[in-house]
């Protein structure tokens, strides 16, 4: 049974091992341990017959110092978590490779629940049919999401955790500036056929006309403000946690 | 919150080798290993003994141990032993340790012969 100066203690500890990088795993591994290291400790004292204060405090110090606890853990990169060790890679290119890999994934999928609707009755067989409106809206929202939402979505989530974590926070800006840019300066369409017999289009590009560049510079100056309100927000919780 | 650290300054590495050494007899848990390095070298050496997880957490990651987790007495223990790599790694640093010992032992035997 810990006091709640030892909760206290462990949060600090739990908080200065997040924030040096070490994955999550080994953080919560490492508290789980020495929780249970403490208490044996704690019942050591108790059983020496100390009073559950001097018990609490002696089983503390056997622990040892938090520094030299969190400076051990620190120095060893085996325990460090992926963007700890590799901060460019991770949150430089990261949300590029992150938003082609979904896009591509939830492409396949769209693809495999249509077959689905197609194979149970539920939509026409290929060319035998126009699609209903609800789907025709829904693969139009769809395709919304994944070229113009979730960019900003992967992008406002690095950076919450590069600042979190105080990782690579330019790299994360960074990444995170250069995905919002390749949306908004990217276009895409979706035609749904009109007549029985004709095939649908989905096409996507990059480039903009002279007409289109206002559009795409406003919407990139909304992903940047975006982004960087998320870089504030991560900012201000690991002030407040260190805190 | 006072260390407990002793001698910090001959005791880089040397944790390691003792919890492989401890490890390479019989699996035990953190607080079990504590208290056996404390008991094997008659409390010359006192570390932190926060310090042993990163250690054990390390060499597990490295291949050096393998770990169990086993209820007793109503707690979920941590059993930790030694594998093949770790007692490869045992061999490695008991030799560095006699390199070093031998020759830190050379230079002190010199010294007091140079005083005497």
């Amino acid at each position: 049974m810990q006091t709640p100066e030892a909760l206290i203690r462990f949060d600090s500890l739990r908080e200065r091992l997040i924030q040096g990088g070490v994955a999550r795993r080994h953080v919560k591994r490492t508290l789980t341990e020495l929780h249970d290291h403490y208490d044996d400790a704690l019942d050591d004292g108790l059983a020496q017959g100390l009073s559950r204060e001097a018990a609490a405090e002696a089983a503390w110090q056997r622990l040892g110092a938090e520094d030299e606890i969190v400076g051990n853990v620190l120095a060893r990169p085996e325990l460090q978590s992926l963007p700890a060790r590799y901060p460019r890679a991770v949150f430089g290119a990261g949300p590029m490779v992150l938003w082609f890999f979904a896009t591509l994934l939830s492409g396949f999928l769209i693809v495999g629940v249509l077959k689905g609707l197609q194979f149970v009755g539920v939509l026409p067989p290929p060319r035998t049919g126009i699609e209903p409106l609800w789907l025709q809206n829904l693969m139009t929202a769809v395709v919304y999401f994944y070229m113009r939402i979730l960019p900003v979505i992967i992008s406002a989530t690095m950076v919450i955790a590069a600042a979190r974590h105080g990782l690579a926070f330019r790299w994360a800006l960074a990444g995170g500036i250069s995905v919002a840019a390749l949306s908004a300066f990217s276009t895409f369409s979706l035609i749904f056929p009109t007549v029985v017999g004709e095939s649908g289009e989905l096409s996507l590009g990059f480039g903009l006309s002279a007409e289109e560049l206002p559009g795409a510079l406003a919407l990139i100056t909304a992903y940047v403000m975006l982004i960087l309100a998320a870089a504030w927000l991560g900012h201000l919780r690991r002030t407040r946690r260190t805190v | 919150m006072p260390s407990r650290k002793t001698n910090p300054e001959f005791m880089t590495g040397v944790p390691e080798l003792l919890i492989l050494r401890l490890l390479t007899e019989r699996e035990m848990y953190g607080y079990e290993i504590v208290q056996a390095i404390e008991a094997a070298t008659g409390e010359a050496i006192k570390v932190g003994e926060g310090v042993v997880y990163p250690i054990l957490h390390a060499l597990e990651e490295q291949g050096c141990l393998s770990s169990r987790k086993k209820p007793v007495n109503g707690r979920t223990r941590v059993y930790y032993a030694a594998t093949a790599t770790g007692k490869k790694r045992l061999g490695l640093l008991m030799g560095e340790w006699q390199r070093i010992t031998e020759a830190v032992g050379a230079v002190v035997k010199g010294t007091k012969h140079a005083n005497a």
